[in-house]
């Protein structure tokens, strides 16, 4: 029990963290740099066999023993889903062992700082109370034997950044599963007037009803339209114009426009179908992971603290994380009060 | 109009030195006027191909190149005013000479002014590449003050630089400026990607190249903020982080091209 608890302090340690980013790192420069099956190829055998083929007359034979070793499908590769395994529960370890401090601190219930590093001539309590004031700072004075105890807390709830950032791992590497696991696409070319199912198990058919292709005055391409046509049994489910950058979307599927080729009757049309259950997840996950990041940056939590003493006055400031700008500001407010 | 950008930027960067190497106070004015100089005149060379084009101008690579330099040149501006700190200013401004080297470097077909390709009609263009911009902007301004630090001379030679926790303390504001940006640019472009391909992120090799440049500036922050990393060494990861950001703005497509990978991007 010991050591399954000594184990799962180890991976709250941010230098882990850092360590799992790191090797994220690699992993995905190590993608970036070697050409990566696309998904509905890597399913297919036939259409992986003819894949391998074209990339072994380009690349050369090096591609056979990148394919053994995994290395075209690195969204498959095992380290990578147990890299993203481990990155979860480090996320999760650290979040849960500091969620509680850094509540505390969004509700400005930390412990005044027992060091001041800031002595100045004694201040009067009200103008130091409406500099800060001015500065969008919440103060609360405390008095007693002749000392002001003040506290000035701004942007206090950026405390909690850092926990939505590490639920918004949390969401990606969930939805990144979810994606992974449960979604499914196909591609399907029909010809015009004609209707085939999508696959992927839907009782579902699409039908292409017209191709078009639109020309600007100057004789560039300005769009590309499919008027295309969902089919349950014998009935329409749903029908609209399918363009790209704009799919087709019906019960959480959405059909895409996926190229064209002539054919003697006409234009026959590729079309892409894909269900991705794990796409609102990770939209939830990128938007909070955005909103940590940015409060992180942008909105610093700082408190000012002062104790304003009859013949000196002691200032600190303490922030959230590393706030390269709180010294400055320190020094911006004292050179207000006159004391530069 | 690139042209007169680089001449002011060239004045810029020698005005900025004279002050930093020989301690010209005037040359910090001087390096302060050309810079805005070329800001404004870039900004005016934007409006003018936005409305010229009917369209942001953010098609190709040399016109993503201009927005970077734009966005690289504002973010310069607003921290030496925030800071009041001009002794950085030259390592800034040769960060934005590499930029506009680069973009002036990019094929002179790609300056004529073409319309969009079905695929860049989208609402997610200029969101996109806006964001992206701004945020390479202000993470290589970033780099470019961590390689301050890294070359910053000891003793009495580095008399007139800044000291190392300033610069230190500049290259954060810049990178956190940044950050923020830089995420923002890859979530919308999954958010484009969902609407064009039907995958928010698919292994493609400019994603996951912007996947690694993003991780290697939050690895950054991790190591600042927990292990405690500081000057040379943290500078030292900001400036790989830059380096891997560049490459992916400039080379990286190249290489792509060189090896023949398959990518859905156009740049």
């Amino acid at each position: 029990m010991s050591a399954l608890r000594q184990a799962w302090r180890f991976l709250g340690r941010m230098g882990v963290a850092s360590s799992l980013l790191f090797l994220l790192l690699l992993v995905a420069l190590l993608a970036a740099l070697i050409p990566q099956l696309p998904p509905s190829i890597a399913r297919d055998p036939a259409r992986l066999a003819a894949w391998l083929t074209a990339a072994q007359e380009r690349w050369g034979p090096v591609m056979v023993i990148l394919h053994r070793w995994g290395l075209l499908t690195v969204y498959r590769f095992p380290f990578l889903a147990g890299l993203l395994s481990v990155l979860a529960l480090s996320t999760l370890s650290c979040t849960l062992s500091r969620w509680r401090a850094a509540w505390r601190r969004a509700l400005r219930r930390a412990a005044p700082p027992v060091e001041f590093p800031l002595s100045l001539s004694p201040l009067p309590a009200d103008r130091l109370r409406s500099a800060l004031r001015e500065r969008g700072y919440r103060v609360r004075t405390a008095s007693g034997e002749g000392t002001t105890h003040l506290e000035a807390d701004r942007y206090p709830l950026s405390e909690l950044a850092t926990l939505a950032t590490h639920l918004a791992v949390l969401l990606l590497v969930a939805a990144c599963g979810l994606s992974g696991w449960l979604g499914w696409q196909a591609e399907v070319t029909v010809r015009a007037g004609e209707a085939v199912p999508v696959g992927g198990g839907a009782d579902l058919w699409v039908r292409n009803d017209s191709f078009a292709i639109v020309h600007s005055p100057d004789g560039s391409v300005a769009d590309y339209r499919a008027e295309v046509a969902l089919l349950g049994g014998e009935q329409e489910v749903a029908r609209g114009r399918v363009r790209v950058n704009h799919p087709l979307r019906f019960r959480g599927m959405a059909v895409y426009l996926w190229g064209f080729q002539d054919w003697e009757g006409g234009m026959s049309v590729t079309l892409k179908v894909v269900r991705d259950p794990g796409a609102g997840l990770a939209l939830a996950g990128g938007l909070l992971l955005l909103l940590g990041v940015t409060a992180s940056a942008y909105l610093p939590h700082r408190r000012i603290c002062a104790r304003l003493e009859p013949e000196r006055t002691l200032l600190a400031v303490r922030s959230s994380g590393r706030d390269d700008a709180a010294a400055a500001e320190l020094e911006a407010l004292v050179r207000e009060l006159g004391e530069c | 109009m690139l042209t007169a950008v680089y001449v002011f930027l060239w004045a810029s960067l020698l005005f900025y030195g004279l002050h930093l190497l020989a301690g010209r106070r005037w040359g910090a004015w001087g390096g302060a006027a050309g810079a805005a100089a070329a800001w404004l005149i870039l900004t005016g060379e934007l409006a003018v191909r936005g409305v010229a084009a009917g369209r942001w101008p953010l098609a190709n690579r040399y016109e993503f190149g201009l927005c970077f330099l734009w966005a690289l040149l504002g973010v310069y501006l607003l921290l030496e005013f925030a800071t009041s700190e001009r002794r950085w200013g030259g390592f800034g401004i040769a960060a934005a000479l590499v930029v506009a080297t680069m973009t002036l470097a990019r094929p002179v077909e790609e300056r004529a002014i073409s319309p969009l390709t079905p695929a860049l009609r989208s609402f997610w263009l200029p969101i996109h590449g806006l964001t992206a911009a701004i945020g390479y902007g202000a993470c290589t301004l970033a780099g470019a003050l961590a390689l301050m630090e890294l070359v910053r001379p000891g003793g009495e030679r580095g008399a007139g630089w800044p000291p190392p926790e300033r610069i230190e303390q500049g290259m954060g504001r810049a990178a956190s400026l940044g950050f923020p940006w830089l995420t923002l640019s890859i979530l919308t472009g999954g958010i484009w990607a969902e609407a064009a391909w039907g995958r928010y992120w698919g292994w493609d090799p400019k994603e996951t190249w912007s996947l690694a440049v993003w991780l290697a500036y939050l690895l950054f922050f991790h190591l600042r903020a927990a292990r405690g990393w500081r000057s040379c060494r943290l500078a030292g990861m900001l400036v790989a982080a830059t380096a891997l950001l560049l490459f992916g703005f400039a080379g990286f497509p190249a290489l792509v091209r060189m090896v023949r990978l398959e990518s859905l991007h156009g740049f």
